[in-house]
């Protein structure tokens, strides 16, 4: 019968479309060609048909739609390969849609998929989504409640109920209960992106000022090449080096403080060494300009220490912002996406030269403190503290965990030993080390924690530092650590060769690593470090389980307002929304800087 | 070098100082010397905050303070209750122990969540490179919107905007009547383990041993003559086989071993009567029927002041003997309130195996306790303790024999407000589990797709043009390739899927860290518990980055 179909279809066909393939040859090669093939199919075939089915009962006319246009094109498709003669859209059909017979049907799976989740969250998002806004709707539905009886208090938990027995009300609400309340966002926006600080916009304009001022003439002096040694760019350089104090004194203020004149002279004359060690390192002789810096700096911190450990100057300013510049509290007034920004900048400044300077001193290769000096060392402490307390805790021991536990000295060798032996006594690599792999083997949120509740303990009694203060540095500090590995990996993955033609050229280490092999390490982990900067911005959402009121937590509050109680997806969708638009431009900037920068490609 | 060879001139010194190793030394040297002194510093501090504290923190059970007893409040009362526990758990169980409970919960999400994400990643990640374009797309959104969006934000929108939004467990979502989704959680078909399940075990064990056998000898029959077998198929058959004629004979040696099955059986049932029906009503005061039984058949004493020959007074024996009165009198209660018109059926749905015709005096307490009957029931309690004893003596039984199998299949049934039978997942562990192998998986799928792309093109085409079928091309060329470029990825992620396992405190799933952190805020011990929370956490990491490294060097490309 196949066979009468393909002769049949070949007499009516013109005589430059003859089908090239008999229909029995396509059963055998595409569905009986294995008996599991054909088993998959059927299974395959029966699930994508009731599924459609249902598709047809909940949106008729979109699934016939769907399903006219992906059989003609099936159609149209097969006609095309059986004859051998491919119109441009059709191969592209043939090879990314309908490749097989699975993948035709897996393709009508997929749209129909595809289209019944987008007419759901458009039915939510914006059919049924309940667009009025705010003030309005709560006037309303206290006019409501009054007129069915019902004091206030009781209306905010049972605004549904409002929804649906007002016609006028639900008109204003647009009659839908089961659709988005967009109006928690909007009544919220604020809130969301900067809670307390919406009060002081001023201060974040002209932070913004300040930002643009430098960022514009920057975008020409650092790019074009005639400014390479102007002075311009060394100024520029130091303002945007003393921006971010500018800005910090913008959001957070100035508190009252005492300015001594001991301090602003101590301050000076260092600042005064640094500008004249610049000035000497230009000049001629190694012994001279070294002998030159020593004296210059040592003078330098005599003045300074003497300045402050005598005090010969009385004079002294009390100091506090005003009005722009006033003094706030970071713990009350940061909060909302503002934080989240701000923790993520400060987190990534800071932990950008730690990290740099953890890889390096993890792969440090200097001598390490001898061997003999950390043995007899280690041993003397040993026996200092096995003669000393070891036999005050073998008798206060009250269980065999604790008599164990008495000789805990005889732990000081063995430590000694393993860092001789793995470090060679190497302490910055060792110390690198530790630091990245305790850092990186504990949880952001515990670390979260111990710089809120630990950290006071270790402090001086009295001494209290702010939460938000904390909360910045414990991010630097574990973003520093992560940060140092995939550094580590870009400089592993530089050739020794390298290293060899820097030493051949006679480069100090300080050259070799500024200009030969940090910029190519750098350049080969930028994916590995943007990815870091994006989670690190993602995690910053970990701060509002400790009770800091970032974005996360401001929107978890709206649950708890009267008008909008336990409105939690909306919120919700909204900042995914925010983040993922920072994280995915991060990613795609990426991207594009990896290419400019030719990675991979060179 | 001639100033540096002759000795002290001040140049020589000058030079010697300067050498960069020298310097080196005597950096390293006074940083240990800051950091020893920076440390001082802090515990000092320390010291004096405790003992402004009032060294509350490490008081001994004596009244003495040392830092000896630092952790000894961890062995008292822990006082609070935890939601989902893997063991039995009381309030009045230790700290320690709570701690371990949270571990578990931790061990149980971090344990499904790997496999979960392993499986969903994979599949993920090579749809990623599908041929289908649709499905490349889909894949694709998936991962980025997983992967650009933080964790924690999925996992509070999986918990709180979607499974408490979920209808309750009337309006349950049903997926064919067999699984069900509801606010408190998933209820899905699990298996229960009956008596005659070792023995069907031991089969299944037996059928693993005998595929591998036969696959290592017709692969020797292979090797020698250049046959082909279908040996993938010969194994499944030998193990099926196996497997099969377990089954049967477990039930077989279940009935002929039915007297000794039994008796334990039914000493379980009589436990677990009394455990259902103190779990479902709380009636804590059946916990210890027994004791209180025991307690009410003491002979009394002569008068009020004078006691027993076990030291019990008279207040306390008629105390208890008023006690097992009103024990049924909450027993009645019960049962009216249960309305079960089967307990048998009942019993059965929560795993207590209990068809079973009973043809002597051992049914009486069943029928009496099904009947509802309050009166029967009092009476019963003595005879329950007199026939549990004659079941523990073996000569005594005469039970008939019991057609048993060694699984059953327990379905979730709604009964009055709650589900009964099958397993069950509360909606804190769903929402963590599926919100941790949803993120986990998207990161796996990029790491799958980039170890596949690593494998250059020449290789699959090399192995086409060899001859080789598309499963020996994927297994024998393109995976082992491929596994050394995603091994160390891999393993990362699964060690950060095991710390954001702690983000649990977020949503109330009862972990580890959740635990640790009600312990710290009931009983102020923040420094302990921070030992134990990094010492734990340190030990697993530090244990598979180790074990990572040492795969590293192994697979790592040796260069010069």
């Amino acid at each position: 019968m196949l066979e009468n179909l393909h002769q049949f279809l070949n007499r009516i066909l013109p005589a430059d479309r003859q089908l090239h393939i008999t229909p029995q040859q396509f059963v055998d090669e595409n569905i009986t060609r294995s008996w599991w093939l054909t088993l998959w199919l059927l299974i395959f075939g029966t699930i994508i048909f009731t599924y459609t089915r249902a598709q047809l009962v909940t949106m008729p006319l979109l699934t016939t739609i769907v399903l006219i246009l992906w059989a003609v094109t099936v159609l149209w498709t097969a006609f095309n390969e059986a004859t051998k003669k491919h119109h441009r859209y059709t191969l592209w059909l043939k090879e990314n849609l309908y490749s097989s017979i699975n993948n035709v049907f897996v393709t009508l799976f997929l749209i129909l998929l595809i289209f019944s989740t987008v007419r759901g969250f458009l039915n939510y998002a914006y059919f049924n989504a309940a667009n009025s806004n705010d003030p309005e709707l709560r006037a309303a539905l206290i006019a409501h409640n009054q007129e069915i009886g019902k004091s206030t208090s009781d209306f905010a938990l049972d605004t549904t109920a409002a929804f649906t027995t007002d016609p006028e009300l639900s008109r204003l609400v647009g009659d839908k209960t089961d659709g988005a309340r967009w109006g928690a966002v909007r009544a919220n926006v604020l809130n969301l992106l900067l809670r307390n600080m919406k009060d002081h916009t001023d201060r974040l304009w002209a932070s913004l000022a300040i930002i643009v001022v430098l960022a514009v003439p920057s975008f020409f002096i650092y790019r074009q090449e005639k400014f390479r040694t102007s002075w311009l760019r060394t100024v520029l350089t130091y303002l945007w080096l003393l921006s971010p104090l500018a800005i910090y004194a913008l959001i957070r203020g100035i508190p009252e403080t005492d300015v001594q004149g001991n301090g602003l002279l101590a301050l000076g004359a260092l600042i005064a060494a640094y500008f004249l060690s610049q000035y000497i390192s230009r000049m001629e002789g190694q012994t001279e300009r070294s002998l030159l810096l020593i004296l210059i700096w040592g003078f330098a911190v005599i003045v300074a220490g003497a300045m402050l450990i005598f005090q010969p100057l009385s004079a002294s300013v009390t100091v506090e912002g005003s009005g722009i510049l006033a003094p706030l509290n970071p713990d009350e007034a940061w909060g909302g996406f503002f934080l989240t920004i701000l923790i993520s900048v400060f987190a990534i400044v800071v932990s950008f030269p730690l990290g740099v300077a953890l890889a390096l001193g993890r792969r440090s290769e200097i001598t390490g403190i001898p061997a003999w000096l950390t043995y007899s060392l280690a041993g003397a402490f040993t026996i200092y503290e096995l003669t000393n307390s070891t036999p005050r805790n073998v008798e206060a021991a009250r269980n065999s965990i604790e008599l164990v536990f008495a000789y805990w000295p005889l732990l000081i060798p063995v430590i000694a030993y393993l860092f001789q032996r793995i470090y060679n006594g190497n302490v910055v690599a060792a110390f690198s080390t530790l630091y990245i792999e305790i850092v990186r083997g504990v949880p952001l949120i515990t670390v979260l924690f111990t710089s809120l509740i630990l950290f006071p303990i270790f402090l001086p009694p009295g001494v209290r530092i702010l939460n938000t203060t904390r909360i910045l540095w414990a991010f630097a500090l574990f973003s520093a650590a992560y940060l140092a590995e995939n550094i580590r990996g870009g400089l592993q993955a530089i050739p020794q060769g390298q290293y060899e033609a820097a030493n051949a050229l006679g480069l100090s280490t300080y050259h070799k690593y500024r200009y030969i092999i940090m910029p190519q390490a750098l350049r080969l982990v930028i994916p590995a470090i943007v990815g870091q900067f994006i989670s690190l911005f993602k995690d910053t959402s970990l701060v509002s389980i400790v009770g800091i009121w970032d974005i996360l937590n401001v929107a978890n509050g709206i649950a708890a307002q009267q008008n909008w109680l336990n409105v939690r997806t909306e919120p919700y969708i909204f900042l995914a929304l925010i983040y993922f638009i920072g994280s995915a431009s991060m990613a795609s900037y990426s991207r594009r800087l990896e290419r400019q920068l030719g990675v991979g490609t060179r | 070098m001639l100033d540096n060879e002759n000795g002290f001139s001040p140049r020589a010194i000058f030079s010697r100082l300067y050498d960069i190793r020298v310097l080196g030394i005597l950096l390293q040297i006074g940083f240990v010397i800051l950091v020893y002194i920076g440390a001082s510093w802090f515990l000092s501090n320390t010291a004096e905050n405790i003992s402004r504290l009032g060294e509350a923190q490490f008081i001994c059970r004596d009244g003495t303070s040392s830092l000896r007893c630092s952790f000894d409040f961890m062995s008292s009362d822990a006082g609070f209750d935890i939601a989902e526990t893997a063991l039995d758990y009381k309030t009045t169980d230790s700290y320690w122990y709570a701690i371990w409970i949270g571990a578990l919960n931790t061990v149980k999400v971090v344990t499904l969540g790997i496999i979960l994400a392993t499986i969903l990643g994979t599949l993920v990640g090579i749809a990623r490179l599908s041929q289908n374009w649709l499905v490349r797309t889909v894949a694709r959104w998936y991962v980025d919107l997983f992967r650009n969006t933080p964790l924690l934000l999925q996992l509070v929108f999986i918990y709180f905007a979607i499974f408490l939004n979920l209808p309750g467990i009337r309006e349950a979502i049903s997926f064919f009547d067999v699984v069900f989704i509801s606010q408190r959680g998933i209820n899905y078909p699990w298996f229960v383990f009956m008596p005659a399940f070792p023995v069907w075990f031991a089969f299944i064990v037996l059928g693993v041993i005998q595929a591998q056998v036969v696959w290592v000898l017709l692969k020797r029959q292979e090797e020698q003559t250049g046959a082909k077998y279908n040996r993938m198929g010969w194994a499944i058959f030998s193990f099926v086989t196996i497997v099969f004629i377990g089954w049967i004979a477990a039930s077989k040696t279940v009935n002929t071993q039915a007297i000794m099955v039994h008796q334990s059986t039914r000493i379980r049932e009589f436990d677990d009567i009394e455990a259902f029906a103190v779990g479902r009503f709380d009636a804590e005061e059946l916990l210890d029927i027994q004791d209180i039984v025991a307690l009410a058949e003491q002979p009394l004493p002569q008068d009020d002041n004078t006691y027993n020959e076990n030291g019990y007074t008279r207040d306390q024996i008629t105390a208890a003997q008023m006690q097992i009165d009103e024990g049924a009198i909450q027993i009645c209660a019960i049962r009216e309130a249960i309305e079960v018109e089967n307990l048998t059926a009942q019993l059965n749905t929560l795993g207590i195996p209990y068809s079973v015709a009973y043809s002597n005096r051992a049914d009486q307490a069943t029928e009496d306790y099904a009947a509802g009957d309050c009166d029967i029931y009092v009476s019963t309690l003595a005879r329950l303790g007199a026939e549990r004893e004659q079941l523990e003596n073996s000569a005594a039984q005469r039970l008939v024999s019991i057609p048993e199998v060694p699984v059953r299949i327990s379905t979730p049934r709604i009964e009055g407000l709650n589900f009964v039978g099958g397993g069950k997942m509360t909606p804190e562990f769903a929402a963590l589990l599926i919100g941790l192998v949803l993120n986990t998986a998207a990161n796996i799928a990029e790491i799958v797709r980039a170890g596949i792309q690593s494998v250059p093109k020449g290789q699959t085409e090399a192995a086409r043009a060899l001859g080789l079928s598309e499963g020996q091309r994927l297994r024998l060329v393109i995976l082992p390739q491929a596994l050394r470029v995603i091994i160390p990825p891999q393993t990362s992620q699964y060690l950060n899927l095991a710390k954001n396992s702690s983000l649990a405190l977020a949503i109330a799933y009862p972990d580890f860290w959740a635990v640790v952190n009600t312990t710290i805020n009931q009983s102020g011990r923040s420094i302990q518990l921070i030992v134990i929370v990094m010492a734990t956490y340190l030990s697993i990491s530090i244990s598979i980055s180790l074990l990572l490294n040492w795969y590293n060097r192994r697979i790592a490309l040796v260069e010069r």
